[in-house]
Formats: C-alpha cells, structure tokens, sequence
C-alpha cells in the first residue's frame, strides 16, 4: 500500500556517507567507553586482585612429629588442596586438589602422620551429587616424596582415624558406625584386618591410639575405649557436671588429660589407668600458650615446662580458629608441635601463613605464605587501632579498626562496621585500600555464642565511632557473613536511617531494604550452587526487591561457588566487585 | 528543479537516527562486557536478564540503523525507527503500570558505569534519545503520508530530448521547466507515447519518449528508421 516516494528523497545517504557516520558513531561511543576506563580506579582493583589472591589456609595443620615437614591444606586458584611443605625449604607439593565446584560442604580430610613420619594419610570426600562415586577416597602419601602409595574407597564420611603403629591405622565412619582396622602385610599391600560393625557409639571425635591395639574417642560427654582384642568399648568417663570439650592421651604417664567447661571456667582432670582423678584449672598445665588481646591486638603467650612463667611473642595480627581473650584450646596442644608453636595466621602487617616458633622465644618465622608473589599494588596495613567496648547488654568485647592511609585530621572517612572473627580479613585490606575505615568487633570463633550479641555489638562499636569526627555518619554500611545477616532484619528495623548500605558475604537471610535511607545501596557475594541453585533464586529476588524500592543492590552471585568460597578464584572475584562497589559511593 | 526543504529536514532527521541507533547498540555491547562478575538483574517486565534485554535491543537497533544508514527506502526507515521507539515507549508504559518505573534506572546502572555517568543520567539519555527517535520518526511519518496523499496526482513523464524521467504533481501538468537532466525547456505533458509514421512505408509507429534517438527495424517494412520527434 506504499505511494511513491517523492523524488527528492531518491538520492538518500550514499554508501560512503554511510560509512563515514558507522566509523564517527563507533569514535564517539570507544571515546565514551574510554572516558569510563579513566574512572575506573584501575590501582584499587590491581590491589584488590593481589589481596584477594592470597591463598587462604585452613586452620587445621599438621606438622610431622620431627617437625620436619608440615601438612596443611589451602585454596588454589579452582579449589582446596592439600600440600606437603619441607620445612627445611623448596616448594610445598600438592598431594590432591578437590574442585570447588560440586565439592558441597565436605571438606578435604588430613588425617595425620604415621609414627616415624613415613607416612600420611588423608581423605578426599565424594563429589556431592555424583552418584558415580558416592565413597570417600583414602590415601597414604609418602611422607617425603608426597607420591600416593595406596588408595581405597571408604564409606563417607570418615569421622575419625588413628595410626595404631607404622603399619596399622583404624578408621571410623559416622554413616554406619563401622571401625575398620587396616594392616599392612609383608609384601607391602594395605589390607582390612578387622572391621568392627556398628559400634555403639554416635560420634568418633578425637579417635586416638592409645596403644597399639587400644583406641579410644568422645562422643558428647563420654569418653570411651575400645580394645581391639576384645572387640567391646568400654566407658572411661562421662561428664556429667561440665562440658566435655576435648582430651589427650599421655604414654609415659598412661593418663588421660581431659578438658572441660563449666561455671568456673576451664578445667583440667588427669585421669589414671587406675580410675584416679585429679582436678586442676587449666593453666596449671606445664605446657600451653594461648592468645591476649592487648589493646586490640592479639599477643601470644607460651608456657612450658622449662619456663614456668609464660613468655609472651608479640604477634599484633590475626589468628585463624584462636578462641579469643580465653585461648585455651591452645593449650590442649592443637598447636604445640615437639618443641614448636605452630599457627596459621597473619601478623599485623603480612599476610596470612603458616607460622612457627619456637618454645624457646624468638621470633615467629613464616614456614609457608599465602602470597606467591611480592604484592605490587596492594598494602597490608592490619588494624591501626583498637580496644574494648561494652555493648548495651553489658557483654565486653574488642575491637579493630582498620584506617585508610594518608588521612588528614578534617576529613571524613565513610565507614563499615561489623562483628567477626578477627581473622585474615582481605575485605577490611581493600576497605582501607578504597579510602574506607573498617571496623570489627572480635568474635571469638564463628559459632560463638556471642553472635547473638551481633547487633547490639555493632551498635555499639558505631556509636564508639560516630563520635570520632573523621567518621562521616553519612556513608556508614553494616557488613554481615553467612548466620551474622540473621540479626540485621531487627537492626533495619530500629535504626535503618542510619545506614548508607549494606554488605553482605554469603547472606544466610535477607533484610528487607525498605527500611534502608533513600539512595542506600547494598552488595551482596554469594555462590549460585548454594541450596542446588534455589538460593540464587532467593537473592536473585531479593536484589529485584531492593531495585523495585529505589535500592541499588549490586549482585556477586558466583558460578560453582556454594555457601563459603573454597578457591581462589572464587575469592578474589568477590575481593574485586567488593572495591568496585566501595568505589562507586 | 529545487530540493524540497521538509524532504531535506526528513533525510537529516533519518540519518541522525541512524547513528544514534548505532551508538545505542553499540553502547549496549559494551555495557554488557563492562562488569562480567557482577550478575545483572532481570527485568521487571519480562523477566529476563538485563543483559538479555540489552542484547535484543542491541541488535534491534543495529538492524533498524542499517536500514536507516544503508537503504533507501524512506518508509521503511521512519516505520523501523518509529515501531521501535513505540515499542520501547509501551514497555516503559507497562513499567508505569506495574509502578515500577521509578526506580527503572537502576536497572541500567551496567550502561551508566560502562561510561561513568550516574544512572539517573544513563536513564535520562535513553528516555531522551527514544522520545527523539518517537518524535522524529512520527513526524517523518506523517509528512510522508501528507505527501504520499499529494503523490497519487503525481504524474511520470520523460524529457522529449534527453528521455529522462520526469516525476511531477498533476497541477503543474502543462508548465514549461528545464529539464533537470538536461536542462533544455520542455513542457511537463501526462506520460503518452510518441506517434510517427515510417519514413519508408508511412506505417504507424508509437514508442515511449525515452526512446526518442534510438535505431531499431520498422515493424512494418523492416527498414532501418531513427525514432524522431513528431513533426
């Protein structure tokens, strides 16, 4: 139904003409986008890459008897791994790496030396959700070479193993309650000797050799034994006025070392063969050390049986899995290593590694770092200062600020607060870094109970702070992890106007925003396989919630990440958006 | 003959949307590589990733701006343009309705920090630059009806001299102007055929104007004739 176009328009744009428009339109958009390349703060994100690279380690390390070689597990760039480090020197061997995607919640199992140190033994959990190998892989790495000299399939999870001597280890299982014995025979080969069925007990925790054909273990408030001859576990003792925290085993004395809490604190009993008790507090022990906040920074403190008075080691930094102002876990020698203090942690200014120290004094020296290369961009700075505050439940807690470098005593710094276990932190590094202050109450450990303080310690920790007048009250954010993101709902509730923002690191619940100031702004970090993808969907609705009432929500969901990143990678994505986001306040 | 001023106005206006289309595609692209960690929320209207939604209309206005940059056809280009930015119109209507406009510009903040605009100012450039395209290619439409409705009197002829063709409306039929391909006066007459008779068997003989000069066969007597302005 067209008409016939008017002649004058015939000769249109000619194909030439055409093209110099396509050239000058494709100039003036690369110069646009270029215009928002020179906004990018390409220093800050270089930085938040290094920092956000650091190889995280978990906090469980396992140093062979003669302290020769250490075993401990760390992110790689696409999961966890789990490394063989010389102590003497050379690179650390990787012994087996567990993909993070599909790795679910299971970790990578070191299950410990063998006597002499010749071998070590380890397990590597099923991928969750592959029916093709729904059993767990155990392995015995050569304990110098790191070359894997025997593997089998074991029911998962394995909850608890123990060498009995250098050719012989049992191993546990939680699913069926079996003990399985494995020996090795003549011609070299690892044979299943014995398997108990069922054992009657719910736990394994702590499964120890207490002799060569004795093993014994804890299950909530017992401590039982069981004698491989026999076949029968037997009840060693049973708390029943305190809490069972733990136990060791002494050879020479052939005594039990148990630790205990309760209304008074911790608490020591020596139990004999003979069923003969001795009650004493905990730092009656000849051999511990533990951990002092001392103005907000972490101090070390060691005692032992040549030095009766403890000597302290100035650390000032971070320690992963410490129990903070009352570190007595410590003393029950998770740490204490031959004549070694071994730690994972970062002191003030170094990035997170493994630590070790001699119980004699002298200086802590870094057996393995989390940094593989010099950082180029980025700075360590730590916390510069910190303290004690009392929050309105009347509950003592400390605190760490972290401050930008280069402040001038007028100027107004936006802020974030939070409670958290005072560990390697790259968020609070990249805060620093983006002209932020970052601020932490100490949570002692991540379920600590403490947490149910979270609000109230957050409160209090901003109103230490809003009264300092570098802090700008008008660009304050909350960061919440995982469980923390529980308790902001009654936060927003009450006192959302204050908040410029949120940051929230694996939220476990979602807030609701509309409580939030006009023009607040949120981030959030968390893995797209978390819940089998129907999490995704939750945040998914939560950042359309927040768009659809005027809240920018800025979204890191991460492909092949589940509820805590377990790689590198993983990390410093977030690590990256994280600066990204502060920089665009 | 002289160019028609509107016509001159409409040719500007398409070429102009033709580039602003590209620079919107273009700039889509981009944003769309601009924050690969981020994860970009859907759309409140269909539901689909914003980054989706840019990728459709990236190449929606790439194709409407080749039509615009590349073609000729003058209906084609305002249709394109304005089904375009009438389709974006009614989607920003439906968020309206949904009451979920307001806030819309938060949904484009990947385009405005791929440039390091705000994106309340990234909103306001796409709302400007659709409102133009809307407005521009409407108003193209409409004078091309306007002149489509003149155009039915328009009358083809060709040059008795050059045989040229001539387009021109009916009320000037009768007018002596030059002709605009070779400018010799000729008198604007309604597309008949010529009529002559052959030279050598006076047989009747009727060819369009454009064929005036040419040699051909009679149809008649197969002499060689030369078609000839009648006398």
């Amino acid at each position: 139904m067209r008409g016939q176009s008017p002649p004058t328009l015939k000769p249109a744009a000619g194909r030439e003409t055409a093209w110099w428009v396509v050239l000058a339109v494709a100039l003036v958009v690369a110069g646009g986008r270029l215009w928002g390349l020179a906004h990018t703060p390409f220093k800050l994100l270089a930085a938040a890459r290094e920092v956000g690279s650091i190889g995280q380690f978990y906090s469980t390390i396992q140093p062979s008897g003669s302290g020769r070689a250490v075993v401990y597990s760390q992110m790689t760039e696409h999961g966890v791994g789990v490394f063989l480090h010389e102590t003497a020197g050379g690179e650390p061997k990787l012994l087996v790496e567990k993909r993070e995607k599909g790795r679910g919640w299971q970790r990578l199992g070191m299950l410990g030396w063998s006597p002499e140190d010749r071998l070590f033994a380890l397990t590597v959990p099923p991928t969750e959700g592959d029916p093709a190998s729904p059993m767990a892989q155990l392995l015995l790495c050569d304990g110098r070479s790191g070359e894997v000299v025997w593997r089998s399939e074991v029911d998962a999870p394995v909850m608890g193993f123990a060498w009995l001597h250098a050719n012989s280890f049992a191993v546990a299982h939680s699913f069926n309650h079996d003990l399985s014995v494995f020996e090795k025979k003549r011609e070299g080969a690892w044979v299943k000797r014995r398997c108990f069925k069922q054992v009657d007990t719910n736990d394994w925790t702590g499964l120890t050799a207490l002799s060569e054909s004795v093993l014994s273990w804890h299950s909530s408030s017992n401590i039982w034994r069981l004698d491989l001859e026999s076949g029968s576990p037997q009840l060693v003792w049973t708390s029943e006025t305190n809490r069972l925290e733990g136990f060791s085993y002494g050879r020479d004395e052939k005594e039990f070392r148990i630790a205990c809490t309760g209304e008074k604190g911790w608490l020591t009993v020596r139990l004999r063969e003979n069923g003969q008790a001795t009650f004493g507090r905990s730092e009656d022990r000849r051999r511990c050390a533990w951990v002092r906040d001392e103005g907000g920074f972490n101090n070390l403190y060691v005692k032992t049986e040549t030095r009766r008075d403890p000597f302290r080691i100035e650390w000032r930094g971070a320690l992963e899995d410490h129990q903070g102002p009352v570190a007595e876990r410590l003393g029950l020698g998770k740490y204490l290593f031959g004549d070694s203090l071994w730690l994972v942690g970062n002191p003030l200014d170094q990035p997170t590694g493994i630590w070790r120290m001699g119980l004699e004094g002298g200086e802590p020296r870094c057996v393995v770092s989390g940094l593989k290369q010099p950082l180029r961009h980025g700075v360590i700075r730590g916390p510069t200062r910190g303290g004690w505050l009392t929050n309105s439940a009347g509950v003592a807690m400390n605190w760490h600020l972290w401050e930008p470098p280069g402040r001038t005593a007028n100027e107004k710094r936006p802020l974030i607060v939070t409670q958290t276990p005072y560990v390697w932190l790259p968020y609070a590094e990249v805060a620093a870094e983006a002209g932020y202050c970052f601020a932490m109450v100490d949570r002692p450990h991540w379920d600590d109970p403490t947490i149910y303080n979270w609000a109230e310690d957050v409160m209090a920790l901003y109103n230490r702070l809003a009264n300092n007048p570098q802090t700008d009250t008008n660009r304050v954010y909350v960061m919440g992890t995982s469980w923390d993101t529980s308790f902001l709902r009654s936060m927003l509730q009450e006192r959302g106007a204050l908040w410029q923002g949120l940051i929230l690191i694996n939220p476990g619940q979602f807030p609701d925003v509309s409580q939030l100031r006009r023009g607040a702004r949120v981030f959030v970090a968390a893995g797209q396989d978390q819940g089998h993808g129907r999490f995704a969907e939750q945040v998914r609705r939560f950042q359309e919630s927040g768009l659809n009432q005027g809240i920018q929500v800025r979204l890191c969901l991460q492909a092949g990440a589940d509820h805590n990143p377990n790689s590198i990678g993983t990390w410093r994505g977030r690590t990256v958006e994280f600066a990204r986001f502060l920089n665009e306040n | 003959m002289k160019t028609n001023p509107s016509a001159q106005v409409v040719r500007t206006f398409i070429r102009s949307a033709g580039a602003l289309l590209l620079g919107l595609a273009l700039a889509m692209l981009l944003a769309n590589f601009s924050t690969p960690g981020l994860t970009r929320p859907r759309d409140p209207f269909f539901q689909i990733p914003i980054s989706t939604l840019f990728w459709g209309l990236a190449g929606l206005e790439l194709a409407v701006a080749w039509v615009c940059l590349f073609t000729k056809d003058v209906w084609l280009q305002a249709t394109g343009i304005v089904w375009l930015s009438a389709v974006l119109v009614a989607y920003w209507f439906g968020l309206r309705i949904d009451g979920k406009a307001t806030h819309f510009s938060l949904y484009v903040t990947s385009l405005a920090y791929a440039f390091a605009m705000s994106p309340a100012m990234a909103y306001m450039a796409l709302k400007a630059a659709y409102a133009y395209l809307l407005v521009g290619g409407g108003s193209a439409l409409v004078w091309l009806l306007r002149e489509q409705r003149e155009g039915r009197n328009y009358l083809k002829g060709a040059c008795n001299y050059c045989g040229g063709h001539i387009a021109f409306p009916a009320r000037n039929l009768g007018r002596a102007i030059p002709c605009p391909h070779c400018q010799k006066t000729i008198t604007l007459r309604r597309p008949e055929n010529l009529k002559i008779s052959c030279f050598f068997c006076k047989g009747h003989i009727e060819f369009p104007a454009h064929a005036l000069g040419e040699k051909l066969k009679c149809p008649h007597c197969q002499m060689d004739i030369t078609l000839k302005v009648p006398a």
